[in-house]
């Protein structure tokens, strides 16, 4: 029984996890229409970086607390400005040809994985930086397992907050009712676009962050988590925001009350068959428009 | 033009053929894996670039096609026409299926439903490793092919070289008979846009299933003279980055030219054999830039740089 407790926590925190790297994925989705192969290196990154640090600063002295901290702002920071590049000149040009861009960030995907497999000798873990367990229900829970899906909540809703509330927010809204008429309003496209790029990855690398003392680091964990973000996104509807975490629950969740009852590898798989047979009954998603289906 | 085009098309084919008395058995074997891959991304050409579907399940009709093989000669002793029949038959089967719902989503659902088929059949296979061997897959005997003294291995091809130039050269002509009759016109028009085909009278989901099934299938032949030329077979042929290979061919080739994939295979298989004694991790990575700048500079793929393709 603890055992499934243990399961069921986990796929909910995962939930969060998988919900904001979905966040970032649509976000650019919404505002570009650019589908963001790369998005899982992205999240890479964002652990790697964390593990980079916290190699660079022990020796110095800097407690690991603190420097888990920092680099929750840092890695997304780094990823950011760095994404925020690659839209200027790799997908920039290409923007307007959705096959295109998906190709130019597979490229990107490839490139960034490899070079990381190149540096980073094979799989390395980080320490959780709250340690400690919590009690629910007569079970010790990893405290920082709560505290990852709470800092991945908090995240998602600041994020929604500051587009429903900022010019920013009004600016990709607008981008993605009508460009055009966006364009000839005086909204900055181009601009909106890089940030919308940037943004967005940079919560792929803070997810990574938060999620490195919880899986292993290595140059492709962004893998599987892509192809789950994916189709959480597809899944919820392309550009709905609410939609892609309902999925992310649906996903995680129904993996884990499954995986009590079967197998581990034919929970995954039932749970990915719901997936596709909700994009069958409904092909642009739960939430999303016929025009993006 | 066409005369030219045929006198090409006859050289290419006796070049190729030659190919065995002219190298030594390791060129033989790469020139026989492009051949293979080569159909491999030709057929998922037909759904990408003529369709204009893109589907990351076709390493499961490649994968079955090899398991459908595998398990025929496993199970009654090694073969040629046989194991190929039942791998291509199983693969086709499954495609046809898979394409009655997978074609009925829109264009992103596509991407993600095949993935998905991709997904749940790695991990099916990794887990039924009884039937397919998972990660460690199962080794085969040859092809039990012999010319004189001239018989087939598993680290030289020799006469297998020649039984799988023939089923491609078969396989292409036919995709390439399909897209040039007024089936591949009317895939055009779906691709070009659905709803305009769709009033002129095109019954558009069944030609976006036909070119699912036609797809799979010529990936389900290439993964039987795989499994069979390669003597192994393993779970990894099911994942969905065997169909992202498929992909960048048919792009750094050419999309929409079925030339174009067999091209961009050639070229990327040669210069992955020609990396893999100096810096085999360098590959991605080279794969990777030169994915940017098909992009930027070469939309059109190689095929594109002495034709403009009709668009």
């Amino acid at each position: 029984m603890s055992l499934v407790l243990f399961q069921l926590l986990n796929a909910f925190v995962w939930s969060w996890m998988v919900a904001l790297i979905a966040l970032g994925l649509n976000l650019v989705y919404g505002v570009l229409r650019v589908i963001n192969v790369a998005h899982g290196a992205f999240f890479m990154l964002g652990a790697v970086v964390a593990w980079a640090f916290h190699q660079m600063t022990t020796p110095l002295g800097v407690p690991y607390e603190l420097g888990f901290a920092v680099t929750l702002l840092l890695a997304p920071a780094l990823v950011g400005s760095f994404a925020w590049t690659v839209e200027r000149t790799a997908l920039r040009p290409v923007i307007d040809k959705p096959i295109l861009t998906i190709i130019a960030t597979f490229g990107l995907m490839l490139i960034l994985e490899q070079t990381v497999q190149e540096l980073v000798p094979s799989v390395q873990t980080l320490a959780t930086p709250v340690s400690g367990s919590f009690p629910v229900l007569g079970l010790r829970y990893p405290t920082y397992r709560l505290v990852a899906a709470g800092l991945a909540l908090a995240t998602m809703l600041g994020v929604g907050v500051a587009l429903a509330r900022t010019r920013f927010g009004l600016w990709t809204r607008a981008v993605r009712q009508n460009r055009e008429l966006a364009l000839s309003l005086g909204v900055p496209v181009p601009h909106v676009y890089g940030l919308a790029f940037g943004l967005g990855s940079a919560l792929a690398a803070l997810a990574g962050v938060l999620a490195a003392p919880i899986v292993t680091v290595h140059a492709h964990m962004g893998l599987d988590i892509l192809i789950d973000a994916f189709t959480v996104v597809v899944v919820g509807g392309l550009g709905s925001l609410g939609g892609a975490v309902l999925a992310a629950f649906l996903f995680r969740m129904s993996e884990g009350v499954l995986s009590i009852a079967v197998d581990p590898v034919l929970a995954r798989a039932l749970a990915l068959g719901l997936m596709g047979l909700i994009l069958i009954l409904r092909p642009q998603g739960l939430f999303g428009h016929e025009r993006d289906a | 033009m066409s005369a030219t085009r045929n006198v090409s098309i006859v050289l290419m084919l006796t070049l190729l053929a030659s190919v065995p008395w002219l190298f030594d058995g390791y060129i033989v074997g790469v020139t026989m894996q492009i051949l293979i891959w080569g159909l491999f991304a030709a057929s998922f050409d037909v759904l990408f670039g003529y369709v204009g579907l893109l589907s990351l399940g076709h390493s499961v009709y490649f994968a079955l096609g090899a398991y459908g093989a595998a398990w025929l000669v496993l199970g009654t002793g090694p073969g040629v026409a046989l194991p190929l029949l039942t791998g291509f038959g199983l693969g086709t089967a499954v495609a046809a299926l898979i394409g009655l719902v997978a074609v009925r989503t829109g264009r992103h659902g596509v991407i993600i439903l095949t993935a998905i088929t991709a997904l749940i059949a790695y991990l099916l296979a990794q887990n039924q490793s009884d039937l397919t061997g998972g990660d460690d897959g199962f080794n085969l005997p040859a092809m039990p092919l012999r010319l004189g003294d001239w018989s087939a291995g598993c680290a030289v091809p020799g006469p297998a070289y020649l039984v799988v130039l023939g089923l491609v050269a078969v396989g292409v002509a036919l995709l390439y008979g399909l897209v040039r009759a007024p089936l591949g016109a009317a895939w055009r028009a779906t691709r070009e846009n659905e709803a305009q085909a769709a009033a002129l009278g095109y019954h558009t989901t069944r030609l976006k299933w036909l070119a699912f099934t036609v797809s799979g299938a010529g990936a389900a032949l290439a993964g039987g003279l795989h499994a069979l030329t390669d003597c192994y077979v393993s779970s990894e042929l099911f994942h969905w980055l065997v169909s992202a290979d498929a992909l960048i061919w048919t792009l750094f080739g050419g999309a929409g030219t079925l030339v174009g994939p067999l091209i961009g295979t050639g070229a990327l298989v040669a210069i992955r054999e020609v990396l893999s004694g100096v810096w085999a991790n360098g590959y991605p990575i080279l794969i990777g830039v030169v994915l940017l700048v098909v992009v930027r500079y070469l939309p059109d793929g190689l095929v594109g740089l002495w034709q403009r393709r009709p668009k």
